[in-house]
């Protein structure tokens, strides 16, 4: 695989209040070729910042990273010409049809008249937005405009599309909408996509590697599955009366890692499959299993368990 | 390429707004106004047209003294806090172009701008005048039209330079307005006012004393340059000292455009130093700009 983002110790101070604040701690980051990257992190991790010193829009206080071969501070022009960006937070000019919008920034990208127009028609059929073209923009709804945003960065025609916390905002529908497209722009047209978020099962609905980012430094990187596997098994049970007595005598048993009791409700996280010998322990205390069963653990559980090991 | 559509988006949108087109109408009234009220000078044996554009109170000389300042200012007060508050300035970075041609694109498409209007209004006044009272100018009256058209706009581009500048450096469009505005108040008002009540200090009354230091006070300002401009290079039997009292209409004499030229050139070199200073503060400030 071919890495299409790297960075080595790539830092980010910002001098708040005459206090240095690190926003992007030492990181060292790869994003493959064809990858849909989530970057996840809590709010003031340091998401944006990363992906605006990848883009050259803010210069690295210490460190070196590449997109596309190109070097982030000193060839940064040429990194913008292949990367498209949706920003959190921005605004297209609301007095102008969606159209003339596109025109203008595909003009700013350097894009001659002719091969603009049938660029704008291409990203405007990718997005479905070619009836509304003509439209104000400031008659758009708030997923249109992200649609739209997507647009410009698609007539770029981009080998990599930066997405910062795309579907903040967007009501269920448009949010599902614009998750499929950003997984037709990787699986069709082969983009490269980078996905800053803090919403887990986002990331986890589209992305296929994930980087866990806090207080500026990346905690983990795996792919999906690997995050899952560190949890381990998951074993939920049901049973009739549990004492902590019994939850200790389970805590015993050879490969669990931890449990979580509520109410009637056991759940043990183990390396390996223990059902049988939790039944045992519990008949044991002469209580009866209503269920037991091994459940998918959710991302929010490798969120913590990862965060955890972090701190 | 990406400089000529950053400065045709500008240009269209500036002449575009409502405030321009309000602006632009007030400043197209008011110059049709200083050319009827320019009769007054009908009749007086060798009457030229420079006479009529630039003797009356409500003169070409001072309509864009006036009224120009403010359309500098409403170019630049929201230049770039209004792509900061739109979200728009984001989009324009993430775009392989280099900041300096964002800023570069919005102050060329503000000079046309203020040429266009500047145009319109010297050619609505000299039309006028022309059509009325059928005084045409000369070669040299036209050459001094055109000089004084160059320094008009570099006056107004002043303006703009500065309030662009507290554009970038508020970040906020509303703020930029205010402290814009009060930059000219202070130019044209505080500063003119003061240095009445200073002059008034000067025990003798009509002493050369007191003329010399309310003319020195008010050459602190740019606004005191332009009119100092304009009237030596318009009107060049204009008197150079433009506060004297006891100047008769009789004892004007023409003035070659070479010697207004070298007697004025220096009002225009500080309205010029002016704009340098303030078009190097926004660009110092703009390219230094972090993005978050």
């Amino acid at each position: 695989m071919k890495a299409i983002i790297e960075t080595e110790g790539l830092t980010k101070v910002y001098l708040v209040d005459g206090r240095e604040i690190c926003a992007v701690d030492n990181l060292n980051l790869r994003v493959f070729e064809g990858d849909i990257f989530g970057y996840l992190g809590p709010n003031g991790a340091g998401k944006t910042t990363t992906i605006l010193m990848l883009l050259g829009l803010t210069n690295p206080t210490s460190g070196s990273g590449r997109v596309a071969e190109y070097d982030i501070v000193r060839e940064s022009k040429m990194i913008r010409s292949i990367a498209g960006y949706i920003p959190e937070k921005y605004g297209f000019y609301e007095d102008i049809s969606a159209y003339r919008n596109l025109l203008y920034f595909a003009r700013l990208n350097g894009i001659k008249d002719d091969e603009a127009k049938e660029r704008i028609k291409w990203a405007l059929e990718v997005v479905e937005l070619t009836d509304r073209a003509g439209s104000l923009v400031g008659t758009f709804s708030r997923g249109m405009k992200q649609r739209l945003a997507l647009a410009n960065a698609l007539i770029k025609r981009p080998k990599i599309i930066f997405l910062d916390e795309p579907t903040a905002g967007l009501d269920p529908y448009a949010t599902v909408n614009f998750r499929n497209l950003v997984i037709k722009l990787n699986k069709e047209y082969g983009m490269t996509i980078f996905l800053s978020s803090h919403m887990l099962h986002e990331v986890r609905q589209v992305c296929n590697r994930i980087g866990f980012l806090n207080n500026g430094k990346l905690v983990a990187v795996d792919t999906l599955q690997g995050f899952l596997n560190r949890i381990g098994n998951k074993i939920v049970v049901e049973v009739t009366n549990v004492s902590n007595e019994m939850i200790k005598a389970i805590e015993d048993i050879e490969g669990v890692d931890e449990i979580v009791k509520s109410d009637s409700e056991i759940i043990i996280y183990a390396k390996i499959d223990v059902r049988l010998k939790i039944i045992d322990v519990v008949e044991g205390f002469g209580e009866k299993i209503l269920t037991i069963k091994i459940e998918q653990p959710t991302l929010e559980e490798v969120f913590f368990k990862v965060y955890g090991e972090g701190k | 390429m990406s400089l000529k559509n950053i400065v045709l988006k500008e240009f269209s949108d500036n002449v575009a707004s409502k405030r321009f087109i309000i602006l632009f109408a007030f400043i197209s009234v008011l110059s049709i106004i200083a050319a009827f009220s320019s009769r007054i000078y009908m009749g007086i044996y060798g009457t030229t047209f420079s006479d009529l554009i630039t003797q009356t109170s409500a003169s070409i000389i001072s309509i864009i003294g006036t009224i120009g300042p403010l359309i500098g200012i409403m170019i630049g007060f929201d230049a770039i806090s209004r792509e900061y508050e739109r979200g728009s300035l984001i989009l324009f970075l993430s775009c392989p172009v280099y900041r300096d041609t964002i800023i570069n694109g919005k102050i060329i498409g503000g000079i046309f701008t203020i040429a266009l209007a500047l145009a319109n209004s010297i050619l609505l006044t000299s039309g006028v005048i022309l059509a009325i009272m059928g005084i045409a100018p000369t070669m040299e009256e036209i050459i001094r039209l055109i000089i004084y058209f160059v320094a008009a706009i570099i006056y107004i581009t002043m303006y703009m330079a500065i309030s662009m500048f507290t554009s970038i450096a508020t970040k906020n469009s509303s703020m930029s307005l205010l402290i814009s505005i009060l930059v000219w108040l202070t130019f044209t008002q505080l500063i003119y006012n003061a240095s009445n009540a200073i002059g008034a200090m000067v025990p003798e009354i009509y002493s050369e004393t007191r003329i010399k230091v309310i003319t020195a006070i008010r050459m602190l300002t740019p606004d005191q340059h332009y009119q100092t401009f304009s009237k030596n290079i318009l009107n060049a039997k204009f008197s150079i000292e433009p506060f004297s009292m006891f100047i008769r209409y009789s004892a004007f004499k023409p003035i070659p455009l070479y010697d207004s030229l070298s007697l004025s050139w220096p009002n225009l070199a500080i309205i010029t130093s002016i704009l340098i200073v303030f078009l190097a503060l926004s660009y110092i400030r703009f390219l230094r700009e972090e993005v978050r």
